[in-house]
């Protein structure tokens, strides 16, 4: 599985431009399910049958992760090429001192910042522009409203991970995993790998308009509080997926949280309770569609989230497969 | 006690934080199985239905069930609860309230704490203590005491705060008056109108976790389909000392009142003016307010399908979003009087006029 | 001339009626169908007259900000909440016209008493101002004025000229885009058009939002006004729009992700039919395509825009040739829109 985590974390795709991302997973799941489409926006829905002759009561199950990765977008050039630029998605200043950028054709540009007014002044993306090392703006080929994303490469850290977009490609790595070990489900598992998660869950908010499911998981990345002095959270690394009963933007039904519990103790997989305080995913859209939609999320515990390098545990991710695999083989007990 | 003071003491004294709204939910739905069909959306609203002289136009009462509290985010080492609000609170009503944990192994009573102000320096003492500094004392020594009571992260938290009749004898303290009082309402609206016709359908809706996003409105509300809303909440008295009266003119006792804007939705127009002259024509007091900073389940009702037309009619309750709040049974009796007089109006030609 | 008649009319969010009578008496005769939904928006269909079975949704919205009266004080002083997004500080002895029959009012600080040195120097807020009718009571102010009555600014159109052919007034956000769309509906096309004159959008897009799931169009645009703060600056920064520069075509707001295809084909037919046009700096601001792109399934949708100096104050600012060149645009790239490939 680290090849397809590898081949997804440093794929292209920024909130808005996913398509290299959609035809990675495109090309990795089209052998495993039944139907595939993509719809206006963009987001990518695989369909995976019930096996008719189950006699278990099937439902319609929606699974997602999202495509997208935050970036940044150039909104101004001038006459020297140095290229000023707004955040796509929830991108920290802090995080962006030194790094460079890739743009969709494979330009390569550092990060630079103004001289500060005073030593002590914080870093903000006013301040800062993007320098492709062009001399001149007529010697540039890049415009205002190109996207660029982090540049970073996958690392193999052994029983740990690091990469940039592990939020949310860890999730999309866990869904087509899924897709490859679950031979056979007595439900219709819908699998929305979406877009436009970053800018505000745009894609889960159409995409479940669409799919209309009765049952709804989304995989994605929690943050830990294991690190030094880091705000109190009970998820760590390491100690298995956790079970989302609480997010910024949405409280998990409680019957989809009590089912993965008990489907996790069931097959004596590691799991942890989830409460975090900021930030939400796209299960909290999927949940208010038309008359609602009984919602709960997986999620990958990851440190350093939104900076180029996240960090994963390897059996988290395993684990997080094996308990999906599990709940999706039998009954749905809400 | 008469019976809506009995209604009142149950809703109010029921522990329903968003998200885990069933113990409302069964108490509204055994008060209004006798006089109304009992339906429901996808995320736990309960909606009843009561059928008057036609099928159409449909009218939606929505009072919300859930009530502002916590939930537990992580155990300390030494035993102490962390947690995070359902809902908005302020810091400063927060210290030393005593609460309860539901967990599956039952009720853990605790208390809100905080570092004591005897061991404060003096600039740390005038300082008002951040949600984020305090914790849950359920009176354990160590995480593994707390364990073994049942706590674990994510279990709902609800303040703790009998019912009672207060001296003046009008008026009430109890906690969740925002939004059991909007219940309450049409609980007793739809008890009112069994026997009577009405020219339309009501669906009296208890959304859930309006608190933390108005989501039950936006589900219930495909479900209902409704013509014309009419919101019921609880509105910010002004009648304290501290306010002036350019920031809120409500006072307890001079009637229920109409919202005329809020952040996230302007009522119609016409519905508006209709609840006004419905008030005059019953001499029923009405008093008016306008909330910058807040929205109700209204917003995500008005602009359900092609729009709906919504109004926000309100009961002054002071202290809202604390473990007690005080309202006057006046003004109750008047909002219910009020929806049941413009109940009778909203019929088919009345509420197509409302959009024309 | 239709845009003085436009940003002359009033219709503050949420009581949009008297622009939408005035717009629906002028497009009444150019299109086929319309209706008012139930939260007011104008819905006028002008029926394809090609084989394209594309649901093309237009939509520019009636609703300007303004305020609203919310208690009358016992000395007939008008206390008031603004409805869309007003800058405090522009609200200083302003005049305004409030109600129906549009009383006459002034924005003073009440009550009146002698300013001292540091008062002088700070910006009044919003809540100690009050709205001055000229009278002495309560009781007279009452048989003027209710709560919940609407108040406008009291601004006159006029045409300033110059290579630009500037003009000034209010409300130029958005009537400069209805009066785009108004002159669109003029022409009919190879598609059925959906054009929706919204209600609420300074508010929260509330009225895009009902009218996208009514129509469930194919693709959208919206047309704006849209912010321009062109003048001389510190440092090297971009103005988000330039007066003169043409139409600006939204790559990303706050709102939405414009789709690439809609903002190539408004891009390559600018480019060959010699239009000026420029991009708006991505980032800011949001329009009533944030609802419409995510209504239901979703719809791919563009913002074109009018650059407005001084987008939200009472007096603003355009020019009238950029006003030309945004119908150019659109409908030369209306015509383009059938071979447009919006599959994927």
């Amino acid at each position: 599985m680290k090849e397809l985590i590898k081949e997804l974390t440093e794929a292209f795709g920024p909130s808005g431009n996913e398509d290299a991302v959609r035809q990675l997973i495109h090309n990795r799941i089209s052998e495993h399910v039944d139907q595939v489409r993509v719809d206006s926006l963009g987001n990518l829905i695989a369909l995976k049958g019930r096996n008719a002759e189950s006699d278990v009561e099937p439902h319609k199950i929606m699974l997602a992760a999202h495509m997208d990765e935050i970036g940044v977008i150039v909104s101004y050039i001038d006459e020297k090429a140095f290229m000023r630029f707004a955040a796509v998605g929830g991108v920290r200043a802090l995080h962006l001192l030194g790094s460079r950028v890739v743009f969709a054709d494979g330009t390569i540009g550092v990060i630079g910042r103004e001289k500060p007014m005073e030593k002590t002044e914080f870093p903000t993306i006013d301040k800062m522009y993007i320098d492709v090392g062009a001399p001149d703006k007529k010697q540039l080929t890049r415009k205002v409203g190109d996207l660029g994303a982090f540049m970073r490469p996958f690392a193999d850290m052994g029983q740990r991970m690091t990469a940039k977009a592990f939020d949310d490609r860890i999730g999309c790595a866990v869904l087509v995993q899924t897709l490859i070990d679950l031979k056979t489900t007595p439900h219709d598992v819908y699998c929305v790998f979406t877009v436009q998660e970053e800018v505000g869950l745009r894609g889960a908010l159409t995409s479940a308009f669409g799919v209309e499911p009765d049952v709804a998981i989304a995989v994605d990345v929690t943050i830990t509080g294991d690190t030094p002095e880091a705000h109190p959270m009970a998820v760590s690394l390491g100690d298995g997926p956790a079970i989302k009963v609480k997010d910024g933007g949405m409280l998990a039904h409680p019957g989809v949280k009590n089912w993965m519990v008990e489907t996790a103790e069931r097959l004596e997989l590691p799991y942890q309770l989830e409460v975090l305080e900021g930030g939400t995913t796209d299960a909290m859209a999927i949940q208010t569609s038309r008359a609602g939609v009984a919602a709960g999320v997986l999620s990958i515990p990851c440190r350093y989230v939104h900076s180029p390098s996240e960090m994963v545990d390897y059996g988290d991710v395993q684990n997080a497969v094996h308990l999906l695999v599990g709940l999706l083989s039998g009954p749905v007990s809400i | 006690m008469d019976a809506t003071e009995k209604l009142f003491k149950e809703l109010t004294e029921a522990a329903g934080v968003p998200g885990y709204e069933g113990e409302v939910r069964s108490i509204i739905r055994r008060h209004l199985e006798p006089v109304a069909n009992i339906e429901s959306d996808k995320l736990g609203s309960i909606i009843g239905v009561t059928r008057g002289t036609t099928d159409s136009p449909r009218v939606m009462l929505a009072g919300h069930m859930d009530e502002v509290g916590f939930m537990v985010s992580q155990i300390t080492d030494e035993g102490f609860i962390r947690f995070v609000p359902l809902g908005g609170w302020w810091d400063q009503v927060m210290l030393a309230q005593r609460v309860v944990i539901k967990t599956s192994s039952g009720d853990v009573i605790g208390l809100l704490g905080a570092k004591p102000p005897h061991l404060l320096d003096r600039e740390e003492a005038e300082k008002p203590v951040k949600k984020k500094d305090m914790y849950i004392d359920i009176g354990a020594t160590s995480a593994d005491e707390v364990k073994a009571c049942g706590v674990r992260p994510g279990d709902p938290i609800i303040p703790i705060c009998p019912f009672s009749v207060l001296s003046p004898g009008k008026t009430y303290m109890g906690k969740a008056w925002d939004d059991r009082l909007g219940c309450a309402l049409f609980i007793e609206t739809l008890q009112q109108l069994k026997g009577q016709p009405h020219p339309n359908v009501v669906y009296a809706v208890g959304t859930v976790q309006e608190e933390v996003g108005l989501r039950g409105a936006r589900t219930s509300v495909h479900n209902v389909n409704p013509d014309v809303a009419v919101i019921l909440e609880v509105d910010i008295a002004g009648d304290v000392p501290g306010i002036k009266p350019e920031e809120s003119a409500v006072k307890l006792g001079k009637g229920p009142s109409l919202l005329l804007y809020d952040a996230a939705m302007i009522p119609n127009l016409r519905l508006r003016d209709l609840v006004i002259t419905t008030a005059e024509e019953n001499d029923i007091p009405l008093q008016f307010s306008a909330m910058r900073g807040g929205a109700t389940d209204g917003a995500e009702i008005h602009l359900h399908n092609e729009g709906v037309p919504t109004v926000v009619l309100a009961v002054a309750t002071r202290h809202i979003h604390s473990h007690a709040g005080i309202l006057h049974r006046s003004d109750y009796d008047h909002a219910r009087e009020l929806l049941t007089k413009l109940l009778m109006k909203l019929d088919k030609a009345t509420v197509q006029g409302l959009t024309e | 001339m239709l845009l003085k008649e436009l940003s002359e009319a009033f219709g503050v969010s949420g009581h949009e009626d008297a622009v939408r009578q005035l717009i629906l008496n002028t497009v009444r005769d150019s299109v086929d169908e319309h209706r008012v939904d139930a939260l007011g928006n104008l819905i006028a269909l002008k029926k394809g007259d090609g084989p394209s079975r594309r649901k093309v949704m237009i939509a520019a919205h009636m609703d300007e900000v303004g305020l609203m009266i919310v208690h009358i004080e016992k000395e007939g002083w008008l206390r008031f909440q603004p409805v869309g997004a007003i800058d405090d500080r522009i609200l200083l002895a302003k005049r305004v016209l409030i109600g129906d029959n549009h009383l006459p009012g002034v924005i003073g600080v009440a009550p009146i008493h002698l300013l001292d040195y540091k008062a002088r120097n700070q910006v009044p807020k919003r809540k100690d101002l009050s709205i001055d009718i000229g009278v002495s009571s309560k009781e007279d102010a009452e048989r003027k004025v209710k709560p919940g009555d609407y108040a406008a600014f009291d601004i006159a159109y006029a045409e300033l000229g110059g290579q630009l052919r500037t003009a000034k007034g209010k409300a130029f956000d958005d009537r400069a885009g209805c009066a785009v769309l108004i002159e669109l509906l003029r022409d009919r096309y190879p598609f059925d058009l959906h054009a929706v004159f919204t209600v609420q959008e300074e508010i929260g897009a509330r009225g895009a939002r009902v009218a996208a799931h009514a129509i469930a169009p194919d693709v959208a645009f919206v047309l704006e006004g849209t912010i321009c703060d062109d003048m001389p600056k510190k440092r090297d920064v971009s103005p988000t729009t330039d007066l003169g520069a043409g139409p600006a075509i939204t790559l990303m707001d706050r709102s939405m992700i414009a789709d690439q295809r809609l903002v190539r084909l408004l891009a390559d037919t600018a480019e060959k039919r010699t239009i000026p046009h420029q991009f708006k700096q991505p980032g800011r601001g949001s329009t009533d395509a944030g609802a419409i792109h995510l209504s239901r399934e979703g719809a791919p949708s563009a913002v074109v825009s009018v650059p407005v100096r001084n987008l939200h104050a009472p007096v603003s600012l355009l020019s009238l040739k950029d006003l030309n060149d945004t119908v150019r645009l659109m409908r030369e790239s209306l015509y383009q829109l059938t071979e447009l490939d919006l599959s994927r």
